[in-house]
């Protein structure tokens, strides 16, 4: 039984007539080992060269795959090909894979490299970061940048205003940053797990999620987002 | 001297804003945190950006096209048939035989089955897969029968919506869930509210407000006294409150179900 340190009724804040008491816990860490248990049977049965096990696998990883692939490569094409070759690989190399990190540390590891391999084969595309865009001087950068259609506005015109702005405020970010929102934000990893997969140390991790996160509350600020 | 100590302590508190979203605080440094925001208007607001920025982040995912499954899928099955070494596939065969013979069936054809199979891309898949893939990743996998199309979720009164019972309005898509989008509870006496985004408990007087905004994402409807429904692409929420307003319990359970996680009983604290 969890107490907290104040009784509730001494967070009413007379001026905001909010409640600022919260019960996080750190459910969504359990789920994670439960999850990763789960995982280590179709990752035996995989490895065993069962296709059907892979692809259950394949269900559980390609929201962080595609999602890093995307933050990684800036459109949806190019993540959706370098997703595609993400599971390709591990299928061929499930077979060596020893556990001696988890899965999700290995998937990882396969995406950021299926991402560099794949910039390498088209360096004739660009990536740029959007948080170029200070000068005058960079009006060159920003066509470039526009002439790629998705992330045009027209790309994501189907999402509402909120979401525009909360894509934009992402791709403003520096790919670690862009990278660490993916893994702590959309997928709930902790963060001794995130520090595994990036090879980080635990204090390098908090900093860069709180970094990420308050460029990203800035970006909102900014724009009379709140 | 004063005024440093005000600007340290504003430091400190917006360093320790982040864990304490992501539960990681220990209890001396949460009151520290709750008390500083309590008795500073900047960190306040800071922090309240803060919190709607991380509960908006956790919903901006892109949402991966159905074809990637559905690709991955077809490409590795065709990888499967070119890498498999022979050794795999006899091995797998001669497990499958020797089953076969211990439980008395005919050993020596379903080993020849078996090994008709890897050259048989037709039967490969139906062998793999308990359902069809179509090229654009739908299934005609029948529906889990134990996840029904109507989800309830039952919130005692005076509780605080987080863990597990919050994080199932994660599903909801973030189109759907604004700041300021509410549940609204009825109890006998006062309406009470959640704020969808945070969990926030909303009082009364900002209630007013919030009715109008919730009710252009979701239609409301207080049922009775004790009940709230709630109708959003028939997403039905139903409350049940049975502890008087000044009794409440330190802990209570939340059942609830929603179209994509089985029934289940959470705990919540208060």
């Amino acid at each position: 039984m969890v107490k907290s340190p104040l009784s509730w009724k001494s967070y009413l804040n007379k001026d905001r007539k909010m409640f600022f008491i919260h019960t996080y816990n750190d459910k969504d860490i359990n789920k994670k080992t439960a999850d990763a248990a789960s995982c280590e049977i179709w990752v035996k049965q995989a490895a065993a060269g069962d296709s059907y096990a892979f692809g259950e696998l394949v269900k559980r990883y390609e929201k962080m795959v595609y999602n890093l692939a995307y933050q990684y490569s800036g459109n949806r094409e190019d993540a959706f090909d370098i997703s595609q070759e993400v599971f390709i690989k591990a299928w061929r190399a499930i077979g060596t894979f020893r556990g001696d990190c988890s899965f999700s540390t290995w998937i990882y590891r396969i995406t950021k490299n299926a991402y560099l391999d794949f910039s390498m084969k088209n360096s004739r595309r660009e990536t740029l970061s959007l948080n170029v865009t200070d000068d005058d001087g960079q009006e060159k950068e920003l066509d470039i940048v526009s002439e790629d259609e998705s992330i045009s506005p027209d790309a994501v015109a189907e999402k509402n205003e909120r979401a525009r702005l909360l894509h934009e405020a992402i791709a403003s970010l520096g790919e670690e940053h862009r990278e660490i929102i993916v893994l702590r934000e959309f997928e709930g990893y902790s963060y001794e797990d995130i520090g595994k997969m990036l090879e980080l140390e635990l204090g390098t991790v908090k900093s860069r999620i709180n970094r990420a996160r308050k460029q990203i509350k800035i970006f909102l600020e900014e724009r009379n987002f709140f | 001297m004063e005024k440093e100590e005000i600007r340290i302590n504003c430091e400190r508190a917006e360093s320790l804003m982040g864990e304490y979203l992501d539960g990681r605080l220990d209890e001396s440094d949460k009151k520290l945190l709750l008390e500083h925001i309590m008795s500073c208007d900047a960190c306040r607001a800071e922090f309240e950006k803060l919190e709607k920025t991380v509960a908006l982040l956790a919903r901006s995912a892109e949402e991966v096209p159905n074809e990637l499954y559905a690709s991955v899928m077809k490409k590795i099955k065709a990888e499967k048939k070119r890498t498999v070494p022979m050794w795999k596939k006899f091995g797998t065969a001669c497990a499958a035989a020797l089953i076969v013979v211990v439980a008395g069936a005919y050993a020596f054809p379903k080993f020849m089955h078996d090994a008709a199979d890897d050259l048989s891309p037709a039967s490969e898949e139906d062998r793999d897969m308990p359902y069809s893939v179509k090229d654009n990743g739908e299934t005609d996998a029948p529906a889990d029968p134990e996840i029904g199309p109507v989800q309830t979720i039952h919130i005692p009164q005076n509780t605080f919506l987080s863990g597990e019972a919050f994080d199932a309005y994660k599903n909801m898509p973030l189109e759907e869930v604004q700041s300021g989008t509410v549940a609204i509870v009825k109890d006998k006496d006062r309406h009470i509210a959640f704020d969808l985004l945070t969990g926030n408990r909303v009082e009364l007087s900002e209630l007013v407000a919030d009715i109008g905004r919730a009710s252009e994402y979701l239609s409301a409807t207080i049922k009775n006294d004790s009940d709230f429904y709630f109708t959003s692409d028939g997403v039905i929420i139903e409350g049940e409150y049975t502890f008087p307003w000044d009794m409440i319990p330190e802990e209570v359970f939340v059942k609830y179900r929603f179209a994509s996680t089985p029934l289940v009983t959470d705990h919540i604290t208060k």
